[in-house]
């Protein structure tokens, strides 16, 4: 797999025209920061409960096109589904990115064009960044806490 | 007030350095033997082709002073409108290995106003037959992401 494949249309595009991408959320619950030191990557994330559903999320920050465009079709997948849900799909990319067959394929949405990032093992946490915010963030809700952030461990940069 | 990684990482001892202190034992001994003259020699006879060649590409801002008496092998620069990881993974489908990120040095970058860069690092290995491989990754990644 060359590298050219592993940036996809679908990819490509969600980096330049993010959906999902803003610096506030109406009814914000939690705003959750999260950085990787491996690449200087930022990333807020800000989500709205309502009923025990996400039913707002957003997400701003700065980092190369696969965590923008990942995060980016994140927000999509997740938007609308019950918070133990978004945790379930969360778990399903994540052992995605370590070379598992993702059991939720529809579910995932374009998420699923980043497959092929498994095999570019420096690449993983870049994609996982906005999964794993999300996760942090539902964890913070379900806390009672309204911020939490988070810098995620690697090698210096 | 400290604040703690998530497990497993918090439980992480600090092990000393030990491989690393041998390592740059042996690499001391190394430039000793080229001599430090020679090293610097080599750089300075090869920096201003790579420096001129980055300035003049497009959209390429190269870091720090261009007078390549005031530098050191390492030339960091940007790209524009490609985050420097991109590049990263770009080059090294040319065969050119550059570093990606901040280089351990956060304040200075926040000052700049980047959050990280690619850094391509000429030393005693290098010749200016590198610069063509580099330029042709760097033009790959720009026209790559414009597209």
């Amino acid at each position: 797999m060359s590298l050219d494949d592993l940036y996809q249309d679908i990819i490509l595009d969600h980096y330049k025209s993010p959906k999902n991408r803003a610096p506030s959320l109406e009814g914000e619950d939690v705003h959750v920061h999260h950085s990787n030191p491996l690449c200087g990557d930022e990333m807020d994330l800000r989500i709205h409960v309502e009923d025990g559903t996400l039913a707002g999320i957003v997400f701003d920050g700065e980092g190369c096109s696969i965590s923008q465009s990942s995060a980016s079709a994140m927000t999509e997948a997740v938007k609308g589904r019950s918070l133990a849900d978004v945790l379930e799909l969360a778990e399903d990319f994540r052992l995605m990115m370590h070379g598992e067959e993702s059991s939720r394929p529809d579910d995932l949405g374009d998420g699923i064009a980043f497959q092929g990032v498994a095999k570019f093992p420096v690449r993983v946490k870049c994609a996982l960044l906005g999964w794993m915010a999300v996760k942090d963030a539902i964890e913070t809700f379900q806390h009672g806490d309204h911020e939490h952030v988070v810098t995620h461990d690697g090698e210096p940069a | 007030g400290a604040t703690w990684n998530e497990p497993p990482y918090k439980f992480e001892a600090g092990t000393p350095m030990i491989a690393e202190a041998g390592g740059l034992g042996a690499a001391a001994r190394y430039l000793m033997d080229l001599g430090m003259d020679n090293v610097r020699a080599h750089e300075l006879s090869i920096m201003p082709t790579f420096l001129d060649a980055l300035t003049n590409e497009e959209g390429v801002r190269v870091l720090g002073p261009l007078v390549p008496e005031q530098r050191s092998g390492p030339i960091a620069f940007t790209v524009d409108s490609v985050h420097p990881h991109d590049i990263g993974a770009m080059l090294d489908q040319h065969g050119v290995c550059v570093r990606v990120g901040h280089h351990c040095a956060k304040p200075l970058l926040k000052h700049l106003g980047l959050n990280s860069t690619a850094r391509a690092s000429l030393y005693v290995y290098n010749d200016v037959d590198d610069l063509e491989p580099l330029l042709d990754g760097i033009r790959h990644a720009r026209d790559f992401f414009a597209r």
